[in-house]
């Protein structure tokens, strides 16, 4: 398994920026969030509305960004690569069995999903955590963008405390 | 007897014939096997994947999803094994494009017969055993895949737009995979990559350090070479 962290954009500053309001809770990004000129741009990865199935299955409450009747374009890509959508989450998401929940519902989708080449079967699962610290002059907020990249099983041994414990980690 | 039980007794019965016939008909799946019994296998392989999508249909009008996804694993499972007893004989023929497809599609109905239903959950050994001829038959060829921004799709299954409806792509439902239909979209990229969605979207040609044109397959120059290379 190969994971990646990496700073990412105020996302409540961008999405304010582009027209919208601050996400909240769970949020599915657009692919181009972080570039996007403005919000005619913005296009959802391909496996979106997919993931969005399986919240809501899981009785997951995403906090769309997207206003009421809008809706996206999304990618395609030819590939036996399973890449995910981004997914925001506040820090508050991170202390409930949100997570934990999501993972699982996306992780046990996969697996049957790859039943029959899962010997060369790919999965990039993305996620921009948001961390809010208390200080002197207010909060001060912080994003991090976490890849993960492997095989479908390898899924299954990502939760919430890895997730913090990777952004902890970055932080030094 | 009730119609419900009959059909459930054919299946079973099915279920029986399938195993006899694929165990025979597996025999004939090596390069050494002499053609005419792979074609034999072959033959007898036809009428019991037309009998499995009967059967599916059949589950299907009377509304019996886990028999309809079981009924389309078996006649994908029996659609594999046909399509790679096409690939021996295609090889024989000294027709190596038409071997290639006939292994991508071998592939293609392994991995949706395991979609399709746990019945074909016993395949993993035998996806990995194509997926070894393609890598010691086959020299490493580049594959193309395109990446594209979707206007406008539709789920196979109900129709809706897509991203509208719970049906989920590449799930089972009621003997029909899902898939996204698309309708309209803008091509974004075309990339030369070596784990495509597609296998049939492979390199032709190249072109060697002399400049000369040459089959990706066969290594004959392009001009030079038959055009029985070239049927598929």
């Amino acid at each position: 398994m190969y994971i990646q962290v990496s700073g990412y954009v105020d996302v409540e500053k961008r999405a304010l920026e582009l027209g919208y309001e601050a996400p909240t809770g769970l949020t599915i990004l657009p692919r181009n969030f972080d570039t996007a000129k403005s919000s005619d741009e913005l296009i959802h990865e391909g496996t979106t509305s997919v993931v969005r199935s399986l919240l809501q299955q899981a009785g997951v409450q995403e906090a769309k960004l997207e206003k009421e009747g809008e809706k996206f374009p999304h990618s395609i890509r030819e590939s036996w690569e399973w890449i995910g959508p981004l997914i925001f989450v506040s820090q508050w998401i991170l202390t409930n069995a949100t997570i934990p929940v999501t993972i699982n519902m996306i992780s046990s989708y996969l697996y049957d999903i790859a039943k029959g080449h899962r010997h060369d079967a790919e999965v990039t699962l993305e996620f921009v955590e948001e961390t809010v610290e208390k200080t002197k002059r207010g909060e001060k907020r912080e994003y991090k963008r976490i890849a993960i990249k492997g095989s479908p099983g390898d899924l299954k041994a990502i939760d919430a405390k890895m997730l913090k414990q990777l952004m902890e980690r970055s932080d030094k | 007897m009730g119609e419900d039980k009959r059909i459930f007794q054919e299946i079973d019965a099915f279920q029986q014939e399938f195993s006899r016939i694929v165990v025979e008909c597996q025999k004939f799946c090596f390069i050494t096997r002499a053609r005419e019994f792979q074609a034999q296998a072959r033959d007898k392989l036809i009428p019991l994947k037309a009998k499995a999508e009967q059967l599916k249909e059949r589950a299907i009008a009377d509304e019996y999803e886990d028999a309809a996804n079981a009924m389309l694993s078996f006649e994908e499972m029996t659609n594999a094994l046909i399509n790679e007893l096409n690939m021996w004989i295609a090889l024989k023929d000294d027709k190596p494009a038409t071997a290639w497809d006939f292994l991508v599609d071998a592939q293609m109905a392994t991995i949706t017969a395991m979609q399709a239903h746990h019945v074909a959950d016993h395949l993993e050994g035998y996806s990995m055993h194509l997926s070894a001829l393609e890598k010691h038959m086959f020299p490493n060829h580049g594959f193309f895949s395109i990446g594209a921004i979707v206007k406008k799709s539709e789920c196979s299954i109900c129709g809706q737009e897509y991203g509208e409806c719970d049906h989920l792509i590449n799930k089972p439902y009621m003997g029909k995979i899902c898939f996204e239909h698309v309708k309209e979209l803008e091509l974004e990229e075309i990339s030369l990559v070596f784990n495509p969605g597609n296998k049939h979207c492979r390199t032709i040609s190249i072109t060697d350090d002399e400049g000369i044109v040459r089959d990706a397959l066969t290594w004959q120059s392009i001009s030079n070479a038959s055009s029985k290379h070239y049927e598929s």
